[in-house]
């Protein structure tokens, strides 16, 4: 499956790993721009306005996170951000700051073109239709009736359900911080109360299962495991 | 000679000015005796009654039997003074005898004159062998006395030595030996402070602990007693000075005096060891009480010795320690080295072959073939990176860097991803997951819990062969247990037991030598699991092959298991863990609220509430 022709600016030091990807996305039809440090990043954003950003957070002269808030101010453009492995507090901060997603390096080029697919398709997509019905497979839900139903079932969810599954289904293909469906949900207070989330997510879930018997429905919400949840799309 | 340390300044708030401190000192040698234990108003009264009792015997026998000198019954007085009360109270007597006898037996009776020259005589010999028996039993007195107080000495430095050869270090005997100190040298306190200066000590013993210690800008230090001399206090008084912004400086005299406000007379005997004082030990003596004699001098003395020696032997033992600890650290250096330099370099020769394979300007692939080649080279690129983490694991395990970040986790949410990132790696066998849906959520840490399960795959993988593979979890006791057995050939139960030990490779038996791990991926697990509280056993699989169980903290329960595992145990025989009733048994409380409760700090006893039925 591809992702479709799009502009992609590549932010990384790393010279053979830059080049490596660049050439795979060339060779898959996209126009691809390269960065090797913030400055660079940002001048290229000036530049041409890509329509997705892949970003290493450990850069030379600033941290990524400046890319983000910077692109965050003007523009809704996905933005993926790459990451060693134990740094898990900078992807979090990176997510909450307007990231779309993460990916851990090393990473497989297979993983790189999935999340790309999924970032560009909630960059394209239209979030809810004119009646205000967010959909996604077989789950509908209707926000000004707050209604859900999973194959035309209707869903019993009590409010905080609601909210809960119309973040996730809003930001459909971009991972979510726990942090930030806590404030979304609860309100600032609770931020740091992950515990509610995992009890409402599994509760929701069991839920959803319940009312879709072929079984995708149960498979919707993934957890990220440290970071937060997502909605897988395909 | 004073206790001069400049850096010893108690610890001030930085707005004092600077203060520098200078010593007044008097000396003062020990007191020559012990002094009598009873006071001398009950000496007087005995001697007055042996006196009258003599003079009643005298008189019996100078009237009843008609002897005519009964001078020698007063010596009776004498020598039970004597030997009761001391020297001087023995010649007070012997004068009293004397005129106690002139007044009532000699002529003119009733008078201090004598009528008779012969009975001056008498009488001046009498009172000289009086005064020379009373010396003699005052002197047993004495040497009975020093006698007891040598035994005492003996008993109370013995009690000593045992007290610090049976302390496992000198921070543990600190408290025995003030304690001793204060019963047996009779002080209202002891305590003891190690430090360089004493303005750094650190008390580490104290026998009133709580109190507030006294001031000890005044206090009388011991220098202790060599082969010739006997320990003597020297007083000690610390003058603050204080220098103003200008440089200009005021002395200021504590006007501490011993014998003024101080309700305690304070003394200090420096701890040194090669020369260098380490610390003090101090006590503290109510004003009234007698100053330490010399007994009780060098008892105090030698406790500080002591002290010092045993701070000695510790870091003498600490630095034993550490020279073992860094052999052990080589050893294990050496040995992650053999072990994984083979497991490095195979992914990376066969990386190298195939990339070069790929330049080969004389090699026309077909892109099929090409295709191939570049996916073994992404093949060895992982395994190769699985491998890099695992070293990088076991470094954080064995360095004690370990932080594990729990928080609650449906295990199925962990183990999902894994199964579907490891299910090249175990090609052609694939992996079966059996996980009840009201599996109790885990408390545990996601990035360990998937590299556990990576490992445990990648390990299973390797033997199956082809074979089943089955990931399952259990509800036991206050766990859930993590169960990934496979198929395969198993393991000798010889080596169960080893399998978490690090660089333990399997002998054989368990497929041949070239399919072995390095030896980190079980060590690994194990040490993970016990980070968050857990533990990991291993034990022959039902299936037929190995089952490795990764015990996992549910929610308020890793407290508790975490102390009932002993580090190390692989216990392959343990049928079932006894099952408490701790487990998570919801109130029952209609339908619970649909709200969370604001946070109180507690969030883990609010979530649990929160699980009942809405």
């Amino acid at each position: 499956m591809s992702e479709g022709a799009a502009v992609v600016l590549i932010v990384e030091d790393d010279e053979s790993a830059r080049a490596a990807i660049a050439s795979n996305l060339r060779a898959r039809g996209h126009e691809v721009d390269e960065a090797v440090d913030v400055r660079d990043a940002l001048r290229l954003w000036d530049n041409r306005r890509p329509d997705l950003i892949l970003l290493d957070l450990g850069l030379p002269d600033f941290d990524g996170q400046a890319v983000i808030r910077r692109v965050r101010r003007e523009a809704n453009t996905p933005i993926i951000v790459v990451s060693a492995r134990g740094r898990e507090e900078d992807r979090v901060a990176a997510l909450d700051a307007g990231a779309d997603d993460y990916l851990t390096k090393p990473f497989g080029l297979s993983e790189l073109h999935a999340r790309m697919r999924a970032v560009l398709r909630r960059a394209a997509g239209p979030e809810a239709d004119t009646e205000g019905r967010l959909g996604l497979g077989p789950v509908v839900l209707d926000v000004p009736r707050h209604e859900v139903s999973v194959g035309g079932v209707p869903v019993e969810l009590t409010p905080r359900e609601f909210e809960l599954l119309k973040v996730l289904l809003s930001q459909s293909g971009r991972v979510v911080t726990a942090g930030r469906l806590l404030r979304a949900v609860w309100g600032t207070a609770y931020s740091d109360e992950g515990h509610y989330l995992h009890v409402y997510v599994s509760r929701l879930r069991r839920k959803l299962a319940a009312a879709d018997p072929s079984g995708t429905a149960a498979k919707l919400i993934v957890a990220e495991p440290g970071v937060g949840y997502r909605i897988v799309a395909e | 000679m004073a206790d001069w340390t400049p850096a010893a300044q108690p610890r001030r708030r930085p707005s004092d000015p600077p203060r520098a401190y200078h010593c007044a000192v008097l000396s003062r040698p020990y007191l020559a005796l012990p002094r009598p234990h009873r006071p001398p108003v009950a000496g007087l009264a005995v001697a007055a009654a042996s006196l009258t009792l003599a003079t009643v015997l005298a008189a019996i026998v100078h009237l009843q039997l008609g002897v005519s000198d009964a001078a020698i019954v007063y010596m009776l007085a004498v020598v039970a003074v004597g030997m009761g009360y001391g020297s001087w109270m023995a010649v007070a007597t012997s004068v009293a005898s004397f005129l106690l006898y002139d007044f009532f037996f000699v002529q003119p009776l009733y008078t201090f004159s004598i009528a008779a020259p012969e009975e001056w005589l008498d009488l001046l010999l009498f009172l000289v062998v009086a005064i020379a028996i009373g010396r003699l039993s005052a002197l047993q007195l004495q040497r009975r006395r020093e006698a007891e107080l040598r035994s005492a000495e003996a008993r109370a430095m013995f009690a000593m030595s045992r007290d610090i050869a049976t302390a496992a270090t000198a921070l543990e005997a600190a408290p025995l030996l003030a304690a001793r100190l204060a019963r047996e040298a009779e002080m209202a306190r002891v305590w003891i402070g190690l430090g360089d200066s004493i303005g750094e000590e650190r008390v580490v013993a104290d026998t009133r602990p709580g109190e507030p210690r006294p001031s000890v800008a005044s206090r009388w230090i011991l220098h202790p007693s060599s082969a010739e001399t006997q320990p003597t206090w020297v007083k000690v008084r610390e003058t603050a000075v204080t220098r103003s912004g200008d440089g200009a400086e005021t002395r200021e005299f504590r006007l501490r005096q011993l014998h003024d406000d101080e309700p305690l007379t304070i003394l200090r005997v420096p701890i040194t060891v090669g020369g260098q004082t380490i610390g003090s030990l101090w006590a503290a003596r109510e004003k009234g009480d007698p100053f330490p004699g010399r007994s009780h001098s060098r008892l105090i003395g030698a406790a500080a010795d002591q002290l010092g020696q045993s701070v000695v032997r510790d870091r003498l033992a600490a630095e034993a320690t550490a020279v073992e600890v860094a052999r052990q650290g080589d050893a294990l250096k050496s040995a992650l080295l053999d072990s994984v330099s083979h497991d490095l370099r195979t992914p990376l020769a066969a990386i190298r072959a195939a990339a070069g394979n790929l330049m080969d300007p004389d090699v026309a692939l077909k892109s099929n073939e090409a295709r191939a080649i570049a996916g073994s080279i992404d093949q060895e690129a992982d395994r190769l990176s699985r491998l890099v983490r695992n070293m990088l694991d076991l470094g954080r395990i064995e360095g004690g860097a370990l932080h594990p970040s729990l928080e609650l986790y449906d295990l199925a949410d962990l183990v999902d991803p894994v199964i579907e990132r490891t299910a090249s790696l175990l090609v052609p066998s694939t992996a079966e997951v059996q996980i009840p849906v009201d599996l109790p959520a885990v408390q545990v840490d996601a990035i360990f819990v998937d590299q556990i399960l990576t490992n445990l795959l990648e390990n299973a993988g390797r033997y199956a062969a082809g074979k089943q593979i089955r990931v399952s979890a259990k509800t036991v006791g206050g766990q859930v247990w993590l169960i990934v057995e496979d198929a395969g050939p198993g393991v000798a139960s010889a080596a169960i037991p080893h399998l978490f030990e690090r660089f333990y490779r399997v002998p054989r038996g368990r497929g041949s030598s070239t399919t072995g791990g390095s030896g980190i991926g079980l060590a690994v697990v194990k040490g993970f699991a016990e980070a968050m509280g857990g533990s990991a056993i291993a034990r022959p699989s039902a299936l037929g092959g190995l089952e490795v169980i990764v015990r996992l903290p549910i929610e308020g329960h890793a407290k508790a298991t975490d102390s009932t595992e002993a580090p190390g145990s692989t216990e392959s025989t343990e049928a079932a863990e006894p099952t408490e009733s701790t487990d998570t048994a919801e109130p029952a409380d209609g339908d619970g609220p649909t709200e969370p409760p604001r946070p109180t700090g507690r969030p883990t006893r609010a979530s649990r509430i929160l699980i009942g039925p809405e």
